[in-house]
This record gives C-alpha cells, sequence and structure tokens, in this order.
C-alpha cells in the first residue's frame, strides 16, 4: 500500500481552480519536492494536503485512508506543516509556541500534562534550541524562528511533513542548516517529507524526487537527473538555463541564464 | 530575579482588594470606616457595594472580552465594542428611554432587558453577514462590525436629535456608561454571566493561544478553528450585551488593559485572562472614585473617566520596553 495516494484531486478557491485533476503516490520516508513557476499551484496543493482547503474532486489517502474524512484534530497527529515563517501578534517565547503543538493530543479544555512538556524538551534538544526556549519568538532570527516552527511540527509527532518554501527568508547557511535538519529527521524516523522549494539546486540536492507543477498540472514527477534538464525547465519556467552537474553528488545544477547575453 | 506568574495574580488580587476598600471609604463624600459601617447609613453602605461590585464586574468583563477579541480577530485594535454590540444596545436603550418603553410586567428591568436583546441580534445580524458557507472570516466580522456600528450609531444619532430635552439627557447619561445599579436580581445575573464566561474562557484559553497564530497555521496544528471561534464568540457577545444593557457605553476599558496586562504578565491567554480581569476591575473601580469626586457635586459619566485617564497611560506604557524577561 502507498503512503500517500493522491487521485484525481482538483482543488482550489470560489470560482479558480488551481489543481486540475493530478494524480500521484508517495512512498514512505520519501524526500518529495515540489517545484514549478509562480501560480503553478505549489502552495494551494500543500493546503489541499495539509487540510486547510478541502478539494473540489479527487481524494488524498493517507495510509489508505481518506485524510478529509478525518478530522482535523486527529489529522494533525498524522501530519504537520512548517510554512514559511511564523508571524505572531504576541511575543510568546519558544517553549510555549512549541507547547502548542502537542494540541492535537489535548481536548478542547485539556492543558499541557508533564509527558508533553518531556517531548516538548526532547524536540527543542533535538532542533538545537534548548538554550533559546525562554526567548520570544519574535526577538529570534529567522533561521531560528524556523528550527522552532520544525520543534513545534516535530512534537505533534507527524508521520508526513509538509514544508512550504521553509527557506525562503533565511541566507545560504541557514537554507542548508535548515534543510539538512529536515533531511536527518527524513532519515532517522522514516518521516515522509513533502516540500515546496523555489530553489532548484537545493531542490536538486536534497530530495528523491521531484514533482513538477505548472498550471495545476504534473509536469513531470521523477528523480532531480530525469527532472532537471534544459528541455523541461525552459517548457515549465520559460528560462534558458545552464545544467550542469555538482562535482561532489552527481546531482544536476541550474543556473539561469541572462537572455540579453 | 524573576517574578513569578502567581505571584502578580497575588498582587493584583491585593490591589482589587485595596482599591475596593478605598472606593467604599470615598464616595461623594469620605466617610470613615466606623460610620459607614453604623446603622444610620446603611443605606449608603449598600449603594456603595453595589455600585462597587458593578465597577468590579463590569470593568473585568470588558477587560477579558477585549483580551478575547484581540486573541481571535489577531487585531490588537479589537475591544468589546469593534463588532457592533454596543451600537445595538445602545439604539435598544435609546428607543426604550426615549419612546418610554416600559413593558409593565418587567418595570424597571424593561431597559437594560431591552439593550440586551438588542445588542445580541445586532452581534447575529454581523456573524451572518461575514459568514461564506461554513466558514465566519475575521476579516469580514471586523468589516460589517465597523460598518453596523456607523450605521447604528447614526441612526441614534437621528433619534436623539429629534427628541425632546428631557429624554435627552438620561439617554445621553446611559450612552456615556454609570455603574449605579438598582435592582439586587440584576446585578446577581450580570455579575453571574461576567463571572462564568471569565472562569469558561481562562480554560479555554489554549485555544486562543492557538488561535492568534492565524487560522491556517491554527487549522495544521488540529484546531477545530470554526467552533472555536464561534464559541468565544458567543461568550463575548453574551458577556458584553450584559454589561453594556446595564453600565451603557464604558469605553477604552476593553482596548487597553489586556495590552497593560500583556506587558505585566505576557501573552499566553491562560494567565491573561485573569490578568485581564483583575486589572479591568481595579482600573474601573479607581475611574468610578474619580468619576464621584472630580467635579463634586455633579457627578461624571465614567466613560468618560476612562477615556482621559486611560489615553496618557496607555501612551506611557506603549513608551517603555515591550515584555518583562
Amino acid at each position: 500500500m502507498d503512503f500517500l495516494n493522491v487521485t484525481g484531486l482538483k482543488s482550489g478557491y470560489r470560482n479558480n481552480l488551481v489543481i486540475r485533476d493530478i494524480s500521484f503516490k508517495i512512498k514512505k520516508g520519501e524526500f518529495i519536492g515540489i517545484i514549478g513557476p509562480n501560480g503553478a499551484g505549489k502552495t494551494t496543493l500543500l493546503k489541499t494536503l495539509s487540510h486547510i482547503i478541502k478539494p473540489i474532486a479527487g481524494s488524498v489517502f493517507l495510509e489508505g485512508r481518506d485524510i478529509h474524512l478525518l478530522s482535523t484534530h486527529l489529522f494533525a497527529r498524522k501530519c504537520a506543516m512548517v510554512g514559511q515563517d511564523l508571524m505572531s501578534l504576541f511575543s510568546f517565547t519558544v517553549l510555549e509556541i512549541v507547547l502548542m503543538g502537542r494540541n492535537p493530543y489535548l481536548g478542547l479544555f485539556k492543558q499541557e500534562q508533564k509527558e508533553d512538556v518531556e517531548i516538548v524538551n526532547k524536540a527543542l534538544e533535538r532542533t538545537n534550541m534548548s538554550l533559546l526556549k525562554q526567548r520570544p519568538i519574535d526577538e529570534l532570527s529567522a533561521g531560528e524562528r524556523q528550527r522552532a516552527l520544525i520543534a513545534k511540527a516535530l512534537v505533534q509527532q507527524p508521520q508526513l511533513l509538509l514544508l512550504d518554501e521553509p527557506t525562503a527568508h533565511l541566507d545560504i547557511g541557514y537554507q542548508t542548516d535548515i534543510l539538512d535538519l529536515i533531511k536527518s529527521l527524513n532519515i532517522e524516523h522514516q518521516l515522509t517529507v513533502v516540500c515546496v522549494l523555489h530553489d532548484l539546486n537545493l531542490a536538486s540536492q536534497y530530495c528523491d524526487k521531484l514533482l513538477l507543477l505548472d498550471e495545476g498540472k504534473i509536469i513531470g514527477f521523477d528523480t532531480p537527473q530525469e527532472i532537471l534538464t534544459n528541455d523541461i525547465l525552459e517548457q515549465a519556467f520559460k528560462a534558458t538555463c545552464i545544467v550542469d552537474k555538482n562535482i561532489l553528488q552527481g546531482k544536476p545544477v541550474v543556473i539561469p541564464f541572462s537572455k540579453r547575453a | 530575579m524573576k517574578i513569578k506568574p502567581y505571584q502578580i495574580i497575588l498582587f493584583l488580587l491585593l490591589s482589587l482588594f485595596g482599591v475596593s476598600l478605598l472606593s467604599l471609604l470615598i464616595g461623594s463624600v469620605s466617610i470613615s470606616p466606623a460610620r459607614l459601617l453604623s446603622p444610620a447609613l446603611r443605606g449608603i453602605l449598600f449603594l456603595r457595594i453595589t455600585r462597587l461590585i458593578l465597577a468590579t464586574v463590569a470593568g473585568a468583563a470588558l477587560a477579558v472580552v477585549g483580551a478575547i477579541l484581540q486573541g481571535l480577530l489577531k487585531n490588537p485594535l479589537a475591544d468589546p465594542y469593534i463588532l457592533g454590540i454596543s451600537s445595538g444596545s445602545g439604539l435598544g436603550a435609546v428607543i426604550a428611554i426615549l419612546f418610554g418603553l416600559n413593558l409593565t410586567f418587567l418595570g424597571s428591568l424593561s431597559l437594560p432587558l431591552f439593550a440586551f436583546l438588542a445588542g445580541l441580534v445586532t452581534i447575529f445580524l454581523v456573524y451572518l453577514l461575514s459568514k461564506k458557507g461554513p466558514r465566519v472570516s475575521t476579516e469580514d466580522l471586523l468589516l460589517s462590525g465597523v460598518i453596523i456600528t456607523a450605521m447604528l450609531s447614526g441612526i441614534i444619532m437621528f433619534i436623539v436629535s429629534a427628541t425632546e430635552q428631557e429624554g435627552l439627557h438620561s439617554a445621553l447619561w446611559w450612552l456615556l456608561g454609570n455603574t449605579q445599579i438598582y435592582d439586587l436580581k440584576l446585578l446577581a445575573v450580570v455579575s453571574a454571566i461576567s463571572v462564568i464566561g471569565i472562569v469558561v474562557s481562562t480554560f479555554l484559553a489554549r485555544n486562543l493561544n492557538i488561535m492568534s497564530l492565524g487560522e491556517e497555521e491554527a487549522i495544521t496544528m488540529g484546531l477545530d478553528v470554526e467552533k472555536v471561534k464561534l464559541i468565544f464568540f458567543i461568550i463575548s457577545s453574551v458577556m458584553t450585551a450584559a454589561i453594556v444593557s446595564v453600565c451603557g457605553m464604558i469605553g477604552f476599558v476593553g482596548l487597553i488593559i489586556p495590552h497593560i496586562a500583556r506587558r505585566i504578565i505576557g501573552p499566553d491567554h491562560r494567565r491573561l485572562i485573569p490578568a485581564s480581569a483583575l486589572c479591568g476591575g481595579i482600573y474601573l473601580i479607581l475611574c468610578d472614585i474619580l468619576a464621584r469626586r472630580v467635579t463634586q457635586p455633579v457627578e461624571l459619566p465614567i466613560g468618560v473617566v476612562t477615556a482621559i485617564c486611560g489615553a496618557p497611560f496607555f501612551i506611557l506604557l506603549l513608551r517603555r520596553s515591550r515584555r518583562p524577561k
């Protein structure tokens, strides 16, 4: 049985169909990158996978169960999400924010117990955030904040981790730092990762397979070597690129090329 | 030294007790403790106690609703009246006062009852306006609240300007807020609604923390956001309508007190709600003392005092540091 099975999915907003009938399967423990031009439907697809929007047609099966038939509360035990950044109106501490990740295991009136605090402390250690746990989240650097948000996702104890451009606001040091962290969680816990990435070179290095979307349809779903080719990139991004190989890993390297040159 | 949250709450409780005593001793005239307890002044003592209770309850409830709505709507400018409840209750009260609407079997209760129901009808209207399918958008909730408030305030002004002098004064007095109450049963009902509202929202406050991170974030953390919105919407509507129906419009408490409390005790709503309740009570008791003292023998509407004293105090706080470390 496939871990995640998306069949005939159509999704979008009122009067605006964004995802137009797509189907794909993901195995447990895979690290999948979703790439594609602006407006291709990457974020919409992720929001549909994460219960934020309901599909117009088709289904998403997680271990054989239709996720949109599960309650949001129960689904959050199986799947967690990390966005680009967290803009909190109030300055909660890192510890307060990460504790909120235990919500899927707590009823409306229930407060966190000792076990919840233990799980949170472990996640803070794993993400190297223990020393910063009393700091207000809005006083952290964007990279530290991403680590905190990954810790918050971890305490949901998910099997599927969705990420929406987790490195969008980060410098190159933190880009690899965050993705290395996600990759190691992916390997250690057989955590399945689906990650929207704009940076094709990061996508090439970290992902087992790339799902290339354009205009709400799948253009290709294969290894980085098969997807990141001149022809496909030209077709999807209308961009001329030089595609080379990373001498260390043999993975494709994409260099955008000025049309004026 | 780090001050623990329970120490802050304890300090606030003691302060509440202190200002309560102060308010009993200095009303419009100062009375010594011994004389206040004498049988001859029992009437005054009774009036001062009921007034004190109402000021405490009203301040606490308004501050708590402000804290709830600021978190729920993710908007630091939210206050208990932002969704239009005050204008609805105001219109109900003005109609009741100016058209002498005294349903015989209700007697003096007809005004608060009419204001209460008018407030709830208004907020329900605002709710329906912002409902799209199964979801309620918080942005639309804010916008429809502002629009309904503008329209109903216009109607209030129209009615007030088109009527004779007599009723005018009592209507304006009501609109500017007061803490006088003569009906013990009414006081009991309003107090019960407020206390229940504060306790229930404290126990539900964890959900409010998650909600304040944003709706999509909250959904991915497994929160049933529509349910949480509806529950807090009902709690805050009923509490506000109850307070407005007996006190009129006491502005500013619900806006500034949550910000002050947040600076004292942090943003976790489980501590913020009790702290806001205590700070709100203390603040309104102090304002009530001022309202009775400043322009003796004439009493000021308390809404005037809360706004005039609150603004400078808040500006002072805004200029200080963000959060106690």
